[in-house]
């Protein structure tokens, strides 16, 4: 009897723990909005990553460059977020003009930070042509 | 007996304890955070980040429909409506005049670019494919993912867009950068007072040698002792692209100077009339 009662307690402790879990995962979860910029997915990030090459090229400016990078993610170093692009905009096949600018952008930030992520060399450089 | 005589209520115990612990695991200790977002879902300040950095993508190289896709991320009533306010905003807070005539010049290109009819569709599934023709939408919906503490609901793979192969797109010419020290003639100064413009507004109007408005040319205004403000033509591209306006105080003398070499209008002041003034100027003289 008593084994029973302490099963039923258990039990309505995860009724009720279930519950809870459910209120504030599903039935009320945050609002989807106000989100910061290291929560976008991988292809806006490596657009991201592309205006900032852009401008980078345009104006050869490297510190707004670091500091537009640490804006879209200031828990990783410049250097990992260009080579993440890298990789993405690989995948996506961009353009070989747009590759090339990711990639002078990636050995500015290499040259500029000692010891930083590793930019795949493989990337660097755009493959095929128009 | 006597445990028959303690009833239910430990069934009503456990489901408390179980709720509160449930609530404080999804509420505070591992709530549910987002990953693979789009930029309409960032906060204002990233927005506007975001808005400045295809500004100045945009005055680098030149390709308006890139710019235009990128902004359509954003899911802006009026992009060209933020744009101008977002440099207003800089200016006011005495930002860098350079990302206000930046943000300018995209508005007003953009205005331009609407009036020959839209290029990028709008829209949540306009993603963002640098490599690819920037015109053309790309497939994919956007798939939220919710992540919780350890655990990922994951609803979509990370990247889920088919992204067209690339056919390499010619970018388009680059705006020559526009020559900021040309010196402007005044062509025009004319009080109104028919009511089209509020009481106390100096509008002013720019044209480029050719005729058309230009956009993102300074504007100086000075009056009393050594207060200025400057402001950009542009940032009003719904009147004109090379249109700029100033609110003037009664009693105040206002001093008027467009671009850096042009000739200073003086003795602007509210007119009698209860109008406005309108002036004119002209790249390069009339």
């Amino acid at each position: 009897m008593r084994f029973g009662r302490f099963f039923l307690f258990l039990l309505s402790i995860l009724a009720g723990l279930g519950a809870g879990v459910a209120y504030g995962w599903v039935i009320n979860p945050p609002p989807y909005r106000d989100l910061a910029p290291s929560t976008l997915r991988a292809d806006y990030k490596a657009d991201y990553v592309l205006m900032v090459a852009e401008i980078y090229r345009q104006d050869g400016q490297l510190p707004q460059a670091l500091r537009r990078l640490s804006q879209l993610d200031a828990s990783l170093t410049p250097a990992r977020i260009v080579a993440e692009a890298l990789l993405t905009a690989s995948d996506l096949d961009y353009a070989p003009s747009d590759l090339a600018a990711l990639s002078a952008l990636a050995q500015a930030v290499q040259s500029s930070s000692s010891g930083g992520t590793a930019v795949p060399a493989t990337q660097a450089a755009p493959k095929g042509t128009p | 007996m006597n445990e028959e005589r303690r009833g239910h209520w430990y069934l009503l115990t456990g489901l408390l304890i179980g709720l509160a612990a449930g609530l404080l695991i999804s509420l505070v200790i591992s709530p549910l955070r987002y990953a693979d977002s789009d930029p309409s879902a960032l906060n204002e300040v990233a927005k506007n980040q975001f808005r400045q950095l295809v500004a100045l993508a945009f005055q680098a190289n030149g390709n308006i429909p890139r710019a235009q896709g990128r902004l359509s991320l954003l899911r802006d009533a009026d992009p060209n409506r933020e744009l101008a306010a977002q440099a207003q905003r800089i200016l006011g807070e005495g930002g860098s005049p350079d990302e206000a005539r930046a943000l300018a010049a995209l508005a007003s290109a953009l205005s331009g670019s609407q009036s020959a009819g839209p290029v990028q569709p709008s829209g949540a599934n306009a993603t963002p494919t640098a490599g690819a023709d920037p015109g053309q939408p790309t497939a994919p919906a956007i798939t939220l993912t919710l992540v919780t503490g350890e655990a990922i609901q994951t609803a979509t793979p990370p990247r889920p867009t088919a992204t067209p192969r690339p056919t390499f797109t010619p970018r388009p010419t680059a705006t020559p950068p526009r020559v900021l020290d040309a010196p402007f003639t005044l062509t025009n100064q004319v009080q109104i007072c028919d009511g089209s413009l509020p009481a106390g507004r100096l509008a002013v109007l720019v044209t480029g040698k050719d005729g058309q408005p230009l956009a993102g040319v300074p504007v100086l205004v000075t009056w009393g002792e050594g207060q200025t403000s400057t402001f950009y033509t542009g940032l009003a591209p719904e009147i004109s692209p090379g249109y700029a306006d100033f609110q003037m105080q009664p009693g105040i003398t206002y001093t008027l100077k467009v671009g850096e070499a042009s000739e200073a209008v003086t003795g602007l002041e509210v007119p009698s009339c209860g109008g406005g003034w309108r002036v004119e100027f002209t790249e390069g003289g009339g």
